[in-house]
């Protein structure tokens, strides 16, 4: 393990010595990324001053999930946006072989190569959005609290990784999957800017039961802000957030090592 | 991996032409083992058109291929072992099951002990590979880093570190590129880089697909001299594909033949040259045309194969075990006027490619006979 | 006949989207969730009364549904994904050097482009717009037009794409001066987002936001298309809409083609 730590260390300091090569560029991606995101923002911000809440949850509020989403999405970003993204070029030209005859885990290597650490940027974003919410909220800010909220950020963000971990894994059956990690990230990711409650029950039963993106924010929030539960599920779920993270990055581990032991490397 | 390894720096007294000096595998056990090693691949088909693309979309069709079938071998410690076979002949599939890449379809493989794909990090702790067309080091930053990146992942001791590295800058010549990001090296240096952190952490075994692919003559031999010191030093096992024969003649005691992925032949080079032989090519620049009444004596001599004239040059094929070369130049010169001869084509090339366009035939026969013994 | 030539750009561009079919599925439930995720909104926003005021008056909820549909559809073209927008297009030419190549053709890169993304478009058409179209008139249902206003969506639609492909391709001409361009596609997306009117109409913004969405170009491609749709202005008025629209592609084309020729300059010059 301590092994594991000490690459870990290089990877990293590798990883910013190329990142220096191509400093423009690393620029370029953090600005936009950050632009995107604020964009998102801006848009709930138009909808929530004309209509002033929806389903009873006031800009703030939103605000508050929004920023959930966006710290988990981006600690989830760092480890697996870049591997997961290139893992399709990786098993279309075979490059994906040299992990495999390395003495370290495939997965702890490949995220330890292909990392993107611009994702550091939703990091920031989400605190500073948090930091306006809660400022303009009433929330308790005891030390049980901020603990907890650390914890929900974690499991959020492993359950953030594992869709990721899960979308990526499909090339090792679809040769072309980046369209499928875009779609279902991106997509399922638009789900949850606004509180689940405004879905038609089989939606929010989706959203909590099989791609549970439901705890990533809008669960965990609604212990926080102290709604009444709205959604149609009991109150304990709003615990749940780090166990489901757990759960199902353990899954989404499973689904991995099943699709390397089914890669195919290429004829050349 | 412990410091008490003899030293590789190859010294002056080496005999180029002798080959592992390591005992064969009569006499040690196997490290490498192969039993009845299959592997198949599964490819999408897709039917072009509209039509297709409803179908595609529908219901994936699969087709299986079967690379690699019904292949065993055993290698023993310290053996030099060629595998060879034409293009898509099953090579790689194997080496990559071997080596853990590719989890077989059916038979099985044992290296070092271990299975390699259940045990694909104790493994990797074992072995060396290196895949010609293909890099381990980090593009974008300098060998050195790769290399230091290397040491920490496989726990390589300082002390056999400082001493690798020592002893491969100065053979391999890495001091000139050691600084540069891999992405501006040229092909040959890459290769010794590559070839390098392979055996950074002095496996057992070393793994080689097409080492010597694109290579210019000076870092084939190189590379071959290495290799070659390397095994007689620290009875490193070596298993090496290749399309270059001279890679065999120069490297190798044992030859797997693999064709269509079934193994054809298993043995020393010598035999193989027995059994495949026969023909060698000889050329001769006349100063006059041959009449056609001496070439019809010259085909009919005992031992050559074939007379093929080409304006003033006339190549002979033939076989070496009936009829001398040297006698056979000594007839040509004492009958025409030779300005100039040459012994044309390795030996083992023709061997190679007689052997196989007997496989394909052999192969073919199969097809159209159905099932056979 | 050059027209037989274009003919075959789009051909091909179609036919190499045809290449990357298992797209196709994964893109259309994708499309169909944001669909789902769009209208759950506006029904929770409208829901209680189903109608909302607005700088332009009442709005319904059966309106909002048929924007979103409307809005959806054509954002199929928009949002053409890394690969295949002009701006990704072109980008690729220059950094590769493959421009060089291009300039010594008889065929403008412009329309060389521009006929590959028709052919992108027409695979849409089949692949995209109309099954999507399908699915959200069948499950949320979706108001018609009277004929009139039918045809004036449709002039300014297509009005609005050309206006999108002519952005793009500027964007990707930046690619002379700065070579990566694509985290400009990624602006360029996010600036269409915000005051095009694809998620959230115009009629719903705070009035500076509109000010400022008046001096853009980016809700030609959205708002004013699905405003005639819905039937928001009297024909007159949307007949100033179109001619506004055509003044705004002239203004594009003239400076769509300073960039191309100072870029030519500079390759010309520094060799690329
Ligand atoms: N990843 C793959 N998917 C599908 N088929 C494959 C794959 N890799 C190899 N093949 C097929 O399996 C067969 C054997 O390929 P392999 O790469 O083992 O050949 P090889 O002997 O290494 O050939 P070469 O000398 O050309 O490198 C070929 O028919 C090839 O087309
Ligand atoms: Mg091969």
């Amino acid at each position: 393990m301590g092994h594991y730590a000490t690459l870990a260390g290089l990877f990293v300091k590798v990883h910013f010595k190329s990142q220096l090569e191509y400093r423009q560029a690393f620029i370029m991606r953090f600005v936009v990324q950050l632009i995107s995101r604020s964009v998102e923002l801006l848009g709930i911000w138009i909808l929530l001053n004309k209509f002033e809440h929806i389903n009873g949850w006031t800009f703030y509020e939103v605000m508050f999930l929004f920023s959930m989403n966006l710290i988990s999405y981006g600690l989830a970003g760092i480890v697996f946006f870049g591997p997961m993204h290139d893992l399709e070029r990786l098993v279309r030209t075979g490059e994906l072989d040299s992990l495999l005859i390395a003495p370290l885990n495939p997965l702890f290597h490949l995220v330890g190569r292909y990392f993107s650490s611009v994702f550091f940027g939703h990091i920031l974003l989400g605190l500073v959005i948090l930091g306006i919410s809660v400022l303009n909220l009433d929330i308790g800010l005891g030390a049980g609290q901020i603990f907890w909220f650390a914890v929900v950020i974690l499991g959020a963000g492993l359950l953030q990784g594992a869709i990721m971990l899960a979308a990526g894994t499909v090339s090792f059956w679809l040769v072309k999957s980046r369209a499928l990690v875009n779609t279902v990230v991106h997509g399922v990711r638009s789900f949850i800017v606004y509180p689940i409650s405004i879905y038609d029950n089989w939606i929010q039963v989706v959203l909590t039961l099989v791609l549970p993106f439901a705890f990533v924010s809008f669960f965990p929030a609604e212990h926080f802000l102290s709604k009444p539960e709205s959604s149609i599920f009991p109150a304990f779920f709003q615990w749940g957030t780090p166990l489901v993270g757990m759960i199902l990055f353990l899954l989404a581990y499973r689904l991995w090592t099943y699709g390397v032991d089914g890669y195919q490397s290429t004829g050349s | 991996m412990e410091a008490a390894t003899p030293s590789l720096r190859p010294s002056r007294e080496d005999d180029p032409t002798s080959r592992s000096a390591a005992p064969s595998q009569k006499d040690s056990p196997p490290v490498i083992r192969a039993h009845n090693l299959c592997k198949s691949y599964r490819r999408q088909t897709r039917q072009p058109g509209l039509r297709g693309v409803l179908r595609y979309l529908l219901q994936p069709e699969h087709e299986t291929i079967a690379a690699v079938r019904d292949v065993s071998f055993e290698i023993g410690k310290g053996e030099m072992v060629a595998y060879i076979g034409p293009n898509g002949a099953g090579k790689s599939t194997t080496v990559k099951m071997l080596v853990g890449i590719l989890v077989p379809s059916s038979g099985s493989v044992e290296v070092a002990g271990l299975v390699p794909h259940e045990n694909r990090r104790e493994n990797a702790l074992r072995i060396g590979v290196v895949f010609g067309q293909r890099t381990r080091l980090w593009w974008d930053i300098p060998v050195r880093d790769s290399f230091t990146l290397m040491r920490h992942m496989y726990g390589i001791p300082q002390a056999t570190y400082a001493r690798n590295l020592e002893l491969f800058r100065e053979v391999l010549d890495l001091d000139s590129f050691f600084d540069t990001p891999v992405r501006q090296l040229s092909l040959g240096q890459r290769m010794r880089a590559d070839l390098s952190i392979a055996l950074l952490h002095d496996p057992e075994i070393l793994f080689l697909d097409e080492p010597t692919i694109g290579l210019d003559v000076e870092v084939k031999e190189n590379i071959r001299q290495f290799i070659r010191t390397l095994n007689r030093r620290r009875g490193t096992t070596v298993v090496l594909t290749t399309h270059d024969v001279s890679d065999v003649e120069k490297l190798c005691d044992r030859v797997l033949v693999i064709d269509k992925g079934r193994l054809m032949f298993d043995g020393g080079l010598e035999r193989l040259k027995r059994q495949y032989g026969g023909e060698e090519v000889l050329s001769v620049d006349t100063r006059e045309r041959i009449a056609a009444t001496d070439l019809a004596l010259l085909s009919e001599m005992p031992g050559v194969v074939r007379v093929e004239p080409d304006g003033l040059r006339l190549t002979l094929s033939y076989d070496p075990l009936v009829v001398n070369p040297a006698a056979l130049i000594e007839t040509l010169m004492s009958r025409h006027k030779v300005v100039d001869f040459f012994a044309g084509g390795t030996e083992a090339e023709s061997v190679v490619r007689r052997m196989y366009q007997a496989n394909a035939a052999l192969v073919e026969a199969e097809a159209e006979g159905g099932r056979r013994p | 006949m050059k027209l037989l030539l274009y003919w075959e750009f789009v051909k091909i561009a179609f036919r190499s989207r045809l290449a990357y079919r298992s797209e196709v599925g994964v893109l259309f439930v994708g499309r169909v969730l944001a669909l789902f995720v769009q209208v759950a909104i506006w029904k929770a926003l409208l829901g209680a009364e189903g109608h909302a005021d607005s700088s332009i008056g009442s709005i319904t909820l059966r309106e909002m549904v048929t924007y979103v549909i409307i809005s959806r559809s054509i954002s199929v073209f928009v949002s053409l994904f890394a690969g295949y927008s002009p701006l990704w297009r072109i980008g690729e030419k220059i950094r590769s050097g493959e421009i060089a190549m291009d300039l010594t053709r008889p065929v403008g890169l412009r329309e060389n482009l521009f006929f590959e993304t028709l052919g992108n478009n027409l695979f849409e058409i089949v692949f995209g717009v109309l099954p999507m179209l399908l699915a959200g008139a069948l499950v949320f249902g979706l108001d018609v037009p009277h004929p009139a206003y039918l045809l004036l969506f449709a002039v300014a639609a297509v009005n609005g794409l050309l206006i999108y492909f002519l952005l793009s391709y500027m964007v990707g001409l930046i690619a002379f001066w700065y070579l990566t361009v694509w985290h400009l596609e990624r602006f360029l997306n996010d600036l269409i987002l915000v005051f095009s009117g694809a998620l959230i109409p115009l009629w719903f913004f705070p009035p500076f936001l509109v000010a400022i969405s008046e001096w853009l170009p980016f809700r030609q491609i959205y708002y004013t298309p699905i405003s005639i749709y819905l039937e928001k202005h009297s024909l007159p008025e949307a007949g100033l809409l179109l001619i506004q629209q055509l003044v705004w592609l002239g203004l594009l084309l003239l400076l769509e083609r300073a960039m191309w020729k100072r870029g030519v300059q500079k390759l010309v010059i520094q060799g690329g």
